[in-house]
């Protein structure tokens, strides 16, 4: 039965709640958004740090690059160096004849090898799948029957057709001996191309260890790799993860530069025209005391055993650094730094290695001396 | 071969050309006239099969049909068709059920989700949380939701009490529901508690050792109880042990904790849901607002057709 | 006045529940006013007219002829409650995202945090184990909340009040309950959150939570004030208080609803009624037991080899 038609006053029926789901939508969509906002890019400094460090170290690397090729330049033209250039050259053109002579041979002879190949593999796959019936036939004469189709199958011809036109007829043993023979050769015709090659390649090295044992900084080719790495840099979590010990460093999520073999300074990780370094300059640093990288390989050790701090975090600095409440290992303030030695090395009296170790091993040394436990509590 | 063939136009035999050519003239004719009748069906979608297997009912605006949007509906049909006009005002019932039911929802969503991330041991845990915050894709956001709309829960709860007891909404006949409400009460501040333990930082921690050392007070069944340790009640056998799996918060009460928290819990609470909404249509529906009741007609028994307003 | 102590309290994640229960609170209990007290003029005036109390519709809001009495679910109630669950997801959203979820030390049992707190909504029945005993305060207490609540639509003979906000026609139930929910578990949840700090020391709002700090405070039993040394007297002492407590209070009881509320007694059966003398009787026990810890420092009033109160 049909309602009554409801009076245009009965304000229950008659209220509008457009403008009510309007402001809630719009909130609503505001609140997701900035969820969304907050996931991609709020919570995820470290994308802002490695996009800023794109720029900033392929600047860097230009200037690196112009001042490397200046310094290659510079170790090129010592008479040491021409000298063995000279060499290169003279090997290379004793070498050369010969070496286009051989290469035109395996050329030609990777042709035939295709050719025969493409037959003889085919012919082999049917024999081997044939053998495989015998060894597995349950009866005996079954398996000289189909012996006897291998055999005849073995003894039947097929034509090669070789790049120059010819053609020759062979039968399965025929086949097999004429791919082995020509692989043979061909591996014959490569093994001289090598003992060829091998003075050019030598006095090429020679030329290459001279460069990199004579040049203070990375070669030009070599910054042109970290320009290339750089630039093919997609933003991403850095993590060093060693299960076992408990340890997940995501610190290069930020500190990117930390370990470039370049070395990095707050000042030249600046912007241009800044007075002083931002935080992105800051975080780029290598690591001071590259020694101790090579000691303790930081693949092995992650940072967090000997700087502290909350390895896994990654939404902002004072969560990563540790520097809030309820953590109870926050980063080791940098005048400290020796601080993080204890972590492994608490029993060991002296603990000097160079420029390192000089803090905590006078440290050690007054805390043994002083009796500081026979007051303060521990 | 067939014996007989088909006679063809001139009374000649039938080959295969002109069977084919039959074909083709049919299909001349009789494929424009089916794409037609397509598109003429797909005109109105609302008349497909496909609709109407899904949607049972139409959907213009008629009364008929605005029961049965909520009738014929498996999700809405808690509701009645129609109600007491002024029940839709939310100063009268101020939606805590609903609420507090909808952050249900919303705390089982985020917690199957959580429950992707989370491993309930002692080694890996609070490492969990810490992965939750910092990597996992909307990570922090899922925690968070979880642990608020748990607290908001707990408030709806205790609103929701409040106002049915404000509107003497537990009178006759609406006593037995009151009870499962009062239940669901203890079951939705256990569900709190579970899962306070689960991060396993300090603060869950101890939180749930001072009130599983409540536990251990229990008269009779507790070692530190009135009469406990007369009945042979012991750190390793009494009530508390039976809850903890140990005589220590330790890998055991963390396994319980997430157990009862996860599937446990939640498994008897959607059980007293389900009746406390049942009893809720059946008691009547929302209990008013209700006409008011004058003291002089408090006590008279009611006869005959209800009082006017009513 | 500590207002950094005070802010830290306020802003620690696990707080900002209560602190947003409290306004919550005065919103709805002023909400609940309203409608009562315009309900209770609307008695007053039905009260007083006869012929108005026959045609009158009963409700406080408007309706007139040809109003509909039932309304369709689809669409006025199912468009309230989707507007609802949208403001719920837009405040929740709102939260996540700016208030993070704590996270506090990895769980060391060597290193007992101070102040050790429940869970802020048992926060009430810790407070309560400074007065009583842990069985008392965690066991018995909590089971007799449940049971008392659970029993509630079964002592409540009023008929009055079903289905509307009223104060008048309900005086008792409400103030009782408003008592129990407002004035003990939620005052005990603040207390509990806001005023006890390390040691459950007292601190008040602006104070600030000085683990180191010493106060002087000596609790006495009850017994011992009296003189009294034996075990035996002690344990005799203390169940004539007990008592004479139920006794006393149960006969006051009797008489206040006898004189006040004779309608409702009129109503009640002796079962019923019974069981509300002793519910009332326990949930008032406990802010006496309270007060005399509070104030004139007294700890156990009833003393015997196997529990005490």
């Amino acid at each position: 039965m049909p309602d009554k038609p409801v009076p245009d006053n009965d304000p229950i029926v008659t209220k509008s709640y457009a403008a009510h789901y309007m402001i809630a939508t719009v909130l609503l969509m505001a609140t997701l958004l900035w969820a969304l906002w907050d996931e991609a890019f709020g919570m995820r400094p470290w994308k802002a740090y490695q996009h800023v460090w794109k720029d900033r170290y392929t600047a860097f690397l230009k200037t690196a690059r112009s001042k490397s090729a200046a310094s290659q330049k510079e170790v090129e033209a010592s008479p040491d160096y021409q000298k063995l250039k000279e060499n290169l050259d003279q090997a290379t053109q004793q070498a050369t004849p010969h070496i286009r002579d051989v290469q035109k041979q395996i050329g030609d002879l990777n042709a035939k090898v295709l050719a025969v190949q493409s037959v003889f593999t085919d012919r082999r796959a049917y024999v081997n799948a044939l053998t495989y019936q015998i060894e597995t036939a349950s009866s005996q004469s079954l398996k000289q029957s189909i012996q006897k189709d291998l055999d005849k199958y073995k003894a039947e011809t097929a034509a090669v057709e070789y790049p120059d036109g010819s053609r020759k007829s062979y039968n399965f043993e025929e086949l097999e001996k004429t791919y082995n023979d020509l692989k043979d050769e061909r591996a014959k015709l490569n093994a001289d191309l090598g003992d060829t090659l091998k003075p050019v390649t030598q006095a090429k090295n020679a030329m290459d260890d001279y460069v990199n044992d004579h040049m203070v900084d990375l070669t030009p080719t070599q910054i042109a790799g970290l320009e290339k790495k750089t630039d093919d840099l997609e933003p991403s979590i850095q993590q060093i993860n060693v299960a076992e010990a408990n340890i997940v460093d995501r610190c290069e999520s930020c500190h990117i530069g930390i370990r470039e073999p370049i070395k990095l300074t707050a000042a030249s990780m600046s912007p241009k025209g800044a007075k002083t370094p931002d935080d992105y300059a800051k975080a780029f640093v290598s690591h001071s005391n590259a020694q101790l990288l090579s000691v303790h390989d930081p693949e092995k050790f992650g940072c967090s055993p000997c700087h502290q701090g909350n390895g896994r975090a990654t939404t902002s600095i004072e969560k990563a650094h540790g520097n809030y409440e309820h953590w109870l290992w926050p980063l080791y303030v940098r005048q400290n730094f020796e601080a993080g030695c204890q972590t492994c090395h608490a029993s060991d009296m002296m603990l000097i290695s160079g420029d390192v170790g000089w803090t905590i091993s006078r440290g050690k040394d007054l805390f043994r001396q002083r009796g500081c436990m026979g007051c303060h509590r521990y | 071969m067939p014996e007989e063939k088909p006679n063809g136009k001139n009374g000649g035999r039938v080959g295969i050309v002109d069977r084919v050519k039959e074909d083709v003239q049919a299909a001349r004719t009789e494929i424009p006239a089916k794409v037609k009748e397509q598109i003429e069906g797909l005109k109105d979608p609302t008349k497909t099969q496909v609709y109407t297997s899904i949607f049972r009912h139409k959907h213009d605006d008629t009364p008929r049909n605005r029961a049965l949007g909520v009738l014929s509906n498996v999700f809405l049909h808690l509701h009645p068709a129609k109600i007491n006009r002024d029940a839709v005002r939310y100063s009268y019932t101020w939606g805590m059920g609903g609420i507090t039911f909808y952050l249900f929802i919303v705390l089982t969503f985020t917690g199957v989700l959580l429950m992707f991330y989370y491993h309930p041991t002692k080694v890996q845990a609070f490492r969990d949380v810490l992965y939750l915050e910092h990597d996992v894709p909307f990570g922090k956001l899922l925690r968070n939701m979880h642990r608020w709309a748990a607290h908001l829960m707990v408030i709806g709860v205790w609103l929701h009490m409040f106002r049915v007891f404000l509107t003497g909404s537990y009178k006759k006949p609406r006593e037995f529901n009151w009870n499962i409400g009062v239940l669901l009460l203890v079951f939705t501040l256990l569900l709190s508690f579970t899962g306070y333990l689960l991060p396993d930082d300090q603060l869950g921690f101890w939180a749930v050792t001072v009130g599983t050392n409540m536990a251990r007070a229990t008269p009779l069944l507790g070692h530190e109880g009135p009469f406990g340790p007369q009945l042979g009640m012991t750190p390793y056998n009494d009530v508390r042990f039976g809850l903890l799996g140990g005589s220590i918060v330790d890998a055991n009460a963390l396994l319980r904790s997430y157990i009862w928290h996860c599937i446990g819990i939640p498994i008897v609470a959607s059980v007293l849901m389900i009746v406390h909404f049942w009893r809720v249509r059946k008691d009547g529906g929302i209990s008013g607002p209700a006409p008011v009741v004058l003291e002089a007609e408090a006590d008279k028994p009611r006869r005959g057709p209800k009082a006017a307003g009513e | 006045m500590d207002w950094r102590q005070l802010w830290e309290i306020m802003s620690a994640p696990d707080n900002v529940p209560i602190v947003g229960l409290i306004p919550l609170l005065i919103f709805y209990i002023y909400l609940a006013w309203k409608q009562a007290h315009a309900n209770d003029v609307l008695i007053e005036q039905l009260e007083g007219d006869a012929a108005l109390a026959k045609t009158h519709h009963r409700k406080t809001w408007p309706f007139q002829a040809g109003w509909q009495k039932e309304v369709h679910v689809w669409p006025f109630l199912l468009r309230i409650e989707f507007l609802a669950a949208i403001i719920v997801t837009i405040i929740l959203m709102v939260w996540s995202i700016t208030l993070n979820a704590p996270l506090e030390e990895p769980a060391n049992p060597n290193l007992t945090m101070n102040p050790a707190k429940a869970p802020w909504y048992f926060l009430g029945l810790q407070e309560m184990l400074v007065y009583f005993d842990p069985w008392i305060a965690g066991v018995v207490m909590p089971t007799l909340i449940i049971i008392g609540l659970m029993v509630i639509p079964y002592i409540d003979t009023n008929p009055m009040g079903s289905g509307y906000y009223t104060w008048k026609q309900r005086r008792f139930a409400i103030s009782t309950f408003l008592f129990g929910f407002i004035i003990l578990w939620v005052t005990m949840i603040i207390i509990g959150t806001f005023i006890r700090g390390p040691g459950w020391q007292w601190f008040w709002p602006g104070q600030t939570w000085d683990h180191n700090r010493l106060i002087y405070e000596v609790n006495r039993d009850l017994p011992d004030i009296f003189g009294i040394t034996s075990n035996l007297g002690k344990g005799i002492f203390g169940a004539i208080i007990v008592g004479g407590y139920f006794a006393l209070g149960g006969f006051a009881v009797f008489s206040l609803f006898r004189r006040y509320m004779p309608k409702d007694f009129a109503r009640m059966s002796l079962l019923q009624f019974a069981i509300t003398q002793v519910f009332l009787l326990i949930m008032l026990a406990l802010p006496l037991k309270m007060m005399l810890r509070l104030l004139w420092h007294i700890k156990y009033v009833w003393i015997t080899p196997w529990f005490n109160i």
